[in-house]
């Protein structure tokens, strides 16, 4: 079995037996969660916080013979798991909550005609986005989509609720959508390990068989979510805890309950204050909720982004309010519930939860973080360095960046540069020289920039770029480009190849060579592509700075939609592969904060490689984690980071 | 030399942001934050330096004119207290000597411009030792490219005028391990800069002992190249702007091309020159607009005066006197343009007596053409 990733401790999700209790992340447990439900086909669109549950369904589909594949976006994921389904197969798709959005179109579709084989969607959503560009809450999407979701708190649920989605779903003829967070993800915990189910299906498609998408079905698709919300109803998934009869409870979903449980704990609380910890979010199992509404005089909500299970329980509760009587709510929607960013932005945490708690109960506490103002709360975190998002050594990508900002800065007329979605968003942040003027989703920057060339008429001069990943070329940028062939735009593309989604983990793309077992695949050339549609198509290297300069200015004056493809390898991918030469200062060169310099390689360039040697006052290289990219020597102006053996 | 305490945000400010950049070099390859491509200069990326290099060689920052000339001329400086109104060198600069000059017998073959006499003369200092390396430009009109040449095939391959503006001073800041005496020929702007360079030390600039300065009322900007390109004359071996038009030739093959729209490419930055005929160079070069195989040769330094002697002496140059007729032609351009110039920079705010916009000169020069 080829290790592809590095993914500790995944080995115990096949390496031990039913009935062990074993450390795994969410993702690996909800990987197990489908291996122990026999699923068939697994497809995915790789994103943080979910990219793990398909690495790992990768590494071991060998050794349990089901099919695994990175697709080349979410739709076409989704697509073909339920292709999977429809003959009958369980089948398992898992993105990011953006990657919802790609395939939503289809499983908003696809919803309606049902399908037949389980089909589970696992949608990571990333709360204060710590690896995305935005928040978003999935369950909106799901109950919108009319698909039933489940979102599990701890590791063991997470493994839990997957194995037993499947089941949902077979049982209501429709996909079913587990949602997890960063925190579920990305956490570990210990899982008891279940029974791998050894069920044989053949794949069964009969030509009888329709899978169709009509309005008519939405009536169907009604009544699909009843059979769901009476199975929801007597799920162990649905619990409550801590006090039996208490004025104040809290309901929560996700690893909102860990927080409760700990802010409880923590102030002493647990006789005093009722948990309602619903699993089955959508559709909410009514009576369940409005048992517990009963009683309570005080009802807090703590959940994940937005306030989905607050606006459905209150919902309940102004139909139901005659005979539940006056309960106060806090929650996001009314604003008690808030962290450093507000209501509804950001991420829970214990701290917020026992805030409420405290202001609710006067309960004392004690530890100093907490008792301090908001106000010295603020000007504490004011004291801390700030930390902006940087590249890797030796990454490719500043290279690429530096290029265009050196060849429109010199092609003047106040070039316009759309990114995307990739490791290389950061060229919208000062890492990538602040170069980006728009970055919104994957395949945006084709799109808007085809928009921009169009607007001649209304006095628009300026020259267009976008610059999009490889991977994001396959992805979404395909047909923005054909679009623009079209429509007879007029801009640059520069699509930033190094060989792999690099920033959800080095998965293999299309152009990689490779699928996602490991396996030699076809590579589909992005050049090929782009020659196909009629482009002027170059290959450059962003390491060779002059040159890659002048290829820039040669195609942006080009009339037209130009690909221009910035190929060098992932730098995290080839210092793996090879060794590369040693770079080093002749300290006595380096002109540091004098004219002609000022620091340039540590206070612009910023390879985190490029660091100050402060007793010599000088520029010196971090040996540790230098690449060996050498494209510093060719920037350093006078002449002092030079290779080893050169000095 | 008079410098003022300012760096790359004030270059930005006063000079690149409105366009008044020449294209001369002075500040590029020193510093990773200007980059010049072919005949394109910007600054990539802001630098903060207070007290910049880059400002103080630019040819249009605080540009002390009575200093340099009195650095490169010594006493033959000019003093324009002394000067009369028919003074031909308060017009033209220091002035040794004037002639219509070209190629002598035995200066070699080459194809120059006009009369060759620049590529005679960089020929004959680089054969005679006086220098081993000359700054150049090369390249064909529609791609040319700023060359050091050691050699003499080097120095044939950059004959020819390329009307745009190339930033050659750069390549005074690579290392020329294997130079010590450079010559250079350059546009007024580039004399100017190297003569700044000279004085802060910048580069290889201290290297420089022959300069060649062309006679330049204006060159073209970026945009010209593209504009050869999409004309479908980006293969064109040479180009002559002529009174009346531009002539571009490929081979055997002649096409005109209409002055008007070419002068739409002149840089705004030549708008604000002052020195039209290279005044801080050792010999100044030209065309005759006159005699198409003559150039107009203007001896300024002793050093240039030098080697024009050596130079006839060996048949590398052929003159004859500047035809008296066409004196007061030469005479009234080069006013004009001065005139024209102090004008526009007096339309800006005067911060001392002695400064007109980016000019540092002397109260008696001022009102020398001013009152005229």
């Amino acid at each position: 079995m080829e290790r592809v990733g590095n993914l500790v401790g995944w080995q115990d999700i096949v390496r031990e037996e039913p009935g062990k209790r074993v450390l795994l992340n969410g993702n690996e447990a909800m990987a197990r969660g489908a291996l122990e439900a026999g699923v068939h086909f697994v497809s995915a669109y790789p994103g943080s916080p979910s990219s793990e549950v398909t690495d790992v369904l990768a590494q071991v589909s060998e050794n349990f013979n089901f099919y695994v594949e990175w697709s080349v976006n979410e739709i076409v994921a989704l697509e073909g798991a339920a292709g999977a389904s429809f003959a009958g197969l369980r089948a398992l798709c898992t993105m990011k909550a953006d990657g919802l959005n790609v395939a939503y179109d289809f499983l908003t579709s696809m919803n309606l005609g049902g399908c037949r084989g389980g089909l589970v969607l696992v949608v990571a959503d990333d709360p204060f986005g710590h690896s995305s560009l935005k928040e978003y809450d999935s369950r909106f999407l799901a109950a919108a989509a009319w698909v039933p979701a489940l979102e599990p708190s701890t590791v063991q649920e997470a493994r839990d609720m997957v194995k037993w989605a499947f089941y949902l779903s077979e049982q209501i003829k429709g996909p079913v959508m587990v949602r997890s967070v960063t925190r579920v993800s990305h956490s570990r915990g210990i899982i008891t390990l279940g029974d791998i189910e050894q069920t044989v299906r053949e794949a069964d498609f009969r030509p009888t068989r329709q899978f169709h998408t009509f309005t008519r079905f939405h009536q169907e698709v009604r009544e699909r979510l009843k059979q769901a919300e009476e199975l929801f109803a007597v799920s162990p998934f649905n619990f409550s805890f801590g006090a039996e009869k208490a004025d104040l409870t809290i309901f929560t979903c996700g690893p909102g309950w860990l927080y409760a449980k700990e802010a409880l704990t923590s102030l002493q609380l647990e006789d005093q204050v009722k948990i309602v910890r619903p699993g089955t979010p959508f559709p909410l199992p009514k009576q369940f909720i409005l048992s517990h509404l009963n009683g309570a005089k005080k009802v807090v909500f703590i959940e994940e982004t937005r306030p989905f299970l607050e606006e459905k329980v209150l919902a309940f509760y102004a139909l139901h309010s005659e005979n539940l009587g006056q309960i106060k709510f806090y929650g996001k929607a009314t604003g008690h519930v808030s962290g450093i960013r507000g209501p509804e932005c950001g991420e829970m945490n214990t701290d917020i939860v026992r805030e409420v708690l405290i202001g609710l109960t006067g309960r004392p506490y004690h530890v100093p973080i907490v008792s301090l103002t908001k106000e010295e709360k603020k000007s504490l975190q004011a004291s801390l360095p700030p930390r902006d998002y940087m590249l890797c050594p030796g990454c490719p990508h500043r290279a690429s960046f530096w290029v265009v900002k050196s060849a429109l800065a010199l092609e003047g007329n106040n070039g316009i540069v759309t990114g995307d979605i990739g490791c290389y968003s950061m060229g919208a942040m000062e890492t990538g020289f602040n170069l980006f003027n728009t970055l919104h989703c994957m395949g945006a920057g084709a799109g808007i920039a085809g928009g921009l060339s169009k607007l001649g008429a209304y006095g628009f001069k300026q020259p267009v770029v976008t610059m999009v990943g490889d991977s994001t070329f396959y992805h979404a940028v395909i047909p923005a480009l054909i679009n623009g062939r079209w429509n007879k735009a007029n801009y640059l593309c520069i699509v930033l190849d190094n060989g792999v989604t690099a920033m959800t983990g080095h998965q293999p793309h299309p152009g990689s060579g490779k699928n996602a077992v490991g396996e030699e695949a076809e590579v589909v050339s992005i050049e090929e592509i782009a020659k196909s549609l009629g482009f002027m198509v170059k290959v450059s290297d962003p390491f060779r700075y002059n040159q890659a300069i002048q290829d820039v200015l040669e195609f942006i004056r080009m009339p037209g939609l130009k690909v221009l493809i910035f190929r060098q390898p992932c730098a995290l991918a080839a210092s793996r592969e090879q060794k590369r030469r040693k770079v080093v200062v002749r300290q006595e060169l380096c002109r540091g904060d004098a004219c002609g310099c000022m620091r340039f390689c540590t206070a612009v360039w910023g390879c985190p490689a490029n660091v100050w040697d402060k007793e010599r006052e000088a520029a010196a290289i971090d040996p540790a984690i230098c690449v060996g990219c050498g494209v510093c020597i060719d920037l350093c102006p006078a002449g002092a980071i030079v290779w080893e053996g050169d000095e | 030399m008079k410098v003022l305490p300012k760096g790359a945000p004030q270059l930005k400010e006063e000079v690149f942001g409105p366009g008044l950049c020449t294209a001369c070099g002075g500040c590029v390859g020193y510093c990773p934050y200007i980059k010049a491509v072919a005949d394109r200069v910007a600054m990539i990326y802001p630098c903060n330096c207070e007290e910049g290099q880059c400002y103080q060689v630019c040819p249009r920052t605080l540009t002390d004119l009575p200093f340099l000339r009195a650095r490169v001329f010594g006493e033959r400086a000019l003093e324009f207290d002394k000067f009369n109104q028919d003074s031909l060198e308060a017009v033209l600069g220091v002035c040794r000597a004037l002639y219509f000059a070209r190629a002598g017998t035995a200066a070699g073959n080459f194809q120059g411009q006009y009369g060759g006499v620049t590529t005679a003369l960089m020929r004959y200092a680089l054969t005679t030792g006086k220098i081993d390396g000359a700054l150049l430009v090369g390249g064909k009109p529609a791609q040319p490219r700023p060359v050091l040449a050691t050699t003499i095939q080097q120095v044939d391959a950059c004959t020819g005028t390329k009307y745009a503006a190339l930033p050659t001073l750069s390549m005074l800041y690579q290392p020329t391990q294997n130079t010590s005496c450079l010559g250079i020929v350059g546009r007024p702007c580039q004399v100017t800069a190297l003569r700044k360079m000279q004085q802060v030390g910048a580069g290889a600039a201290g290297q420089v002992k022959l300069t060649i300065g062309l006679f330049c009322f204006w060159s073209l900007g970026p945009e010209f190249i593209p504009w050869l390109i999409g004309k479908g004359l980006g293969l064109i071996d040479k180009m002559d702007i002529t009174v009346d038009d531009v002539l571009f030739k490929k081979g055997e093959e002649a096409i005109r091309q209409n002055l008007a729209e070419i002068r739409s490419f002149i840089k705004p930055s030549c708008q604000l020159c002052y020195d039209p005929v290279a005044e801080l160079a050792d010999l100044a070069v030209g065309s005759t607009e006159y005699e198409a195989d003559w150039n107009t040769l203007l001896v300024r330094s002793r050093n240039g005066e030098d080697l024009v002697k050596e130079a006839l002496q060996q048949g590398i140059l052929e003159v004859k006197p500047y035809p008296k007729e066409r004196l007061p032609l030469l005479k009234q351009a080069v006013l004009a343009k001065k005139q024209r110039v102090l004008q526009a920079l007096k339309a800006e705010k005067e911060r001392e007596n002695s400064r007109v916009g980016y000019l540092n000169l002397s109260p008696a020069e001022i009102n020398f053409y001013l009152k005229l």
